[in-house]
């Protein structure tokens, strides 16, 4: 999603658009999992959607994103809503992961954020976001996946494959869907507590829960 | 990395070089590295790659190939595609500090337009130097202890270069002008063909002798109301084809139809020729790009005379003040305004001014780059 950090102001619309209004159902249905006096962790957060959604249930965020364009929008909105003082914000990439001590936060989310990393990148990231997890604690995972099999998915395939040809030879920065099961997540320490494929199978919202020991 | 790569990525450069060229971001290895080889880092553009690894087969090190979208290292630089961020990232995902036991990071000089070396080095703690333009002078700069002399800093335009330019820029119009002609006017297309080829080469190989009417980057005046480099060129040739096209069709030779379908497509090529003819070469600003009627300013009360500024300018423009304790600009009308030396000065004693002579904020230069469009859009602290 690079190619809308450009513009701040339209990010949110063409997430709408690109979701198909999904991402505020999952929003909706993600604010159980936030209590007050949380620690949670926003990793990319863009224009501060989760970020405001977890602050207004009282957790106390830290919101990190590598466009200061995304940040200094997140910040705006986070004054305007009064929760300026419960959002700290970060100029950070997931690289930096490393720098965050272990056990920390109660929650963390990435939403649409590691499909716009590499696999090195992602493989790299992930353990990271277990270790900074609280026993117990919520990683809440939104971002597009590879459809799984059949005809469907392999036209979709087509049609992406087709689409991103063309955005790559203008130098377009693109996404990497996550090729992603329960069972990695599992061999990463966590149990599922809500998987949902959406929009055909390309589109996936989850909940998982690191396990106490 | 081998020879046949190295041939794909040389013939592939040459005829979609317009084009990003990607391979893969990652650590390479080349020779036999130990842990006490230098580490170098360059972009996924494949055929900068292919050239390093050419240059430097001979030696043992560690390449990191940081993501820079498959564009070369400058202008993914300054285009906001190759930051501390990319290079934070190869680094990490590489392990790289668990395979030598330094941490000197040699970064190619015409990035420094787009990382902040300040910035890598407190994320990651590695000491960054910065390496020559040129591949050819790599071998000589780590001989030298890491050290480059004057010339191995500066950007030069020599005829292989601007033949390679030219060829580039031929081969990918005569494959549009092939696609589009098959429909439209097929028998126009070897006539075209080579006119594009001769245009292309003509224009490039004949710029050291008009190379001086596009700098320095004076604003229109009322002499010749439009900029040489944004329009002025292309009015120029617009008048020629068409004066060309009266002539021959009021002398008789060709009919009115024919003189004009030919003056349009020769418009259409030469247009699309020199759309940014000064921007294809490194050695002037784009004609495109809003930076090019800023001017660089060093305060002297500021300056310490760290140096920096004259490591990183691809033109050489710095010199060493006569006490040797502070830099100063010597040469602005070389100035071709890449924004390096203002990116990199660790105490902020270099910034823009814009015509109307207003003071641009030096973080404007560090983390906002330029878009397709030459404006700077594209934040990327």
């Amino acid at each position: 999603m690079k190619f809308f950090e450009r513009t701040p102001i339209w990010y949110d619309r063409a997430i709408r658009w690109i979701t198909f209004g999904k991402m505020a159902d999952i929003r909706r249905s993600a604010r159980s999992y936030f209590h007050p006096g949380q620690l949670v962790l926003d990793l990319g957060c863009g224009t501060g959607e989760w970020s405001l959604l977890a602050a207004s249930q009282g957790a106390h965020v830290k919101a990190s994103d590598t466009s200061p364009l995304m940040l200094q929008r997140a910040y705006s909105k986070a004054c305007a809503a009064s929760y300026g003082k419960h959002i700290h914000f970060a100029e950070q990439s997931l690289m930096e992961l490393d720098n965050e001590p272990d056990k920390q936060y109660d929650v963390v989310i990435t939403s649409l954020v590691l499909s716009e990393c590499r696999k090195d990148e992602q493989a790299y990231a992930l353990p990271h976001i277990a270790r900074v997890l609280k026993p117990g604690g919520l990683w809440i995972l939104v971002d597009e996946i590879t459809p799984q099999d059949g005809v469907l998915a392999l036209c979709i395939r087509c049609f992406r494959n087709t689409v991103l040809f063309f955005l790559r030879w203008m130098g377009v920065a693109v996404t990497h869907p996550l090729r992603i099961c329960p069972a990695d997540l599992e061999k990463l320490g966590f149990r599922i507590k809500h998987w949902q494929r959406l929009n055909a199978g390309t589109f996936l919202f989850c909940v998982a829960q690191k396990e106490a020991q | 990395m081998n020879w046949i790569s190295w041939l794909v990525a040389e013939i592939f450069g040459l005829f979609f070089r317009l084009a990003p060229l990607r391979i893969k971001p990652g650590l390479y290895r080349i020779g036999t590295p130990d842990e006490n080889a230098p580490v170098l880092v360059t972009g996924n553009y494949r055929l900068t790659v292919a050239r390093l690894w050419k240059r430097l087969r001979s030696r043992n090190l560690y390449l990191l190939v940081a993501d820079s979208g498959g564009i070369n290292v400058w202008c993914a630089s300054a285009g906001g595609r190759l930051t501390h961020h990319q290079v934070l990232s190869v680094l990490k995902t590489s392990r790289i500090e668990e395979r030598v036991n330094h941490r000197r990071l040699v970064l190619p000089q015409l990035s420094a337009t787009g990382i902040d070396g300040r910035q890598l080095h407190q994320r990651s703690g590695w000491h960054i130097c910065w390496g020559p333009v040129y591949a050819r002078d790599i071998p000589a700069f780590l001989d030298r202890n890491f050290q480059a002399i004057p010339p191995m800093r500066r950007v030069e335009y020599p005829l292989g270069a601007r033949i390679e330019m030219a060829l580039c820029w031929a081969f990918s119009l005569s494959f549009l002008a092939l696609f589009l002609l098959s429909f439209l006017w097929p028998q126009a297309i070897p006539a075209t063909i080579a006119i594009i080829f001769a245009a292309s080469i003509l224009f490039h190989l004949s710029l050291p002798l008009f190379r001086n009417l596009f700098r320095p980057y004076r604003r229109p005046s009322k002499i010749w109301p439009v900029e040489f480099e944004s329009g002025g060129l292309q009015t120029l040739i617009l008048l020629a084809i068409w004066v060309a096209a009266f002539i021959l069709n009021t002398a008789g030779s060709i009919p009115l139809a024919e003189s004009w379908k030919w003056a349009l497509l020769m418009s259409i090529v030469l247009l699309t020729l020199t759309i940014d003819l000064p921007g294809s070469t490194p050695i002037l600003k784009s004609g495109t790009h809003e930076d090019r009627h800023w001017n660089l300013v060093l305060d002297g009360n500021r300056c310490q005379g760290t140096g920096i500024c004259r490591e990183v300018c691809p033109m050489q423009c710095f010199d060493w003040a006569p006490s040797g304790k502070s830099m100063i600009h010597a040469r602005p009308d070389d100035c071709i305004r890449c924004g390096a030396c203002v990116v990199q000065c660790p105490v902020d004693a270099l910034f823009f001014l814009d015509p109307e002579g207003n003071r641009l904020d030096v973080d404007l230069i560090r983390y906002r780059k330029v878009d397709i469009w030459g404006r700077r859009n594209v934040h990327v602290k």
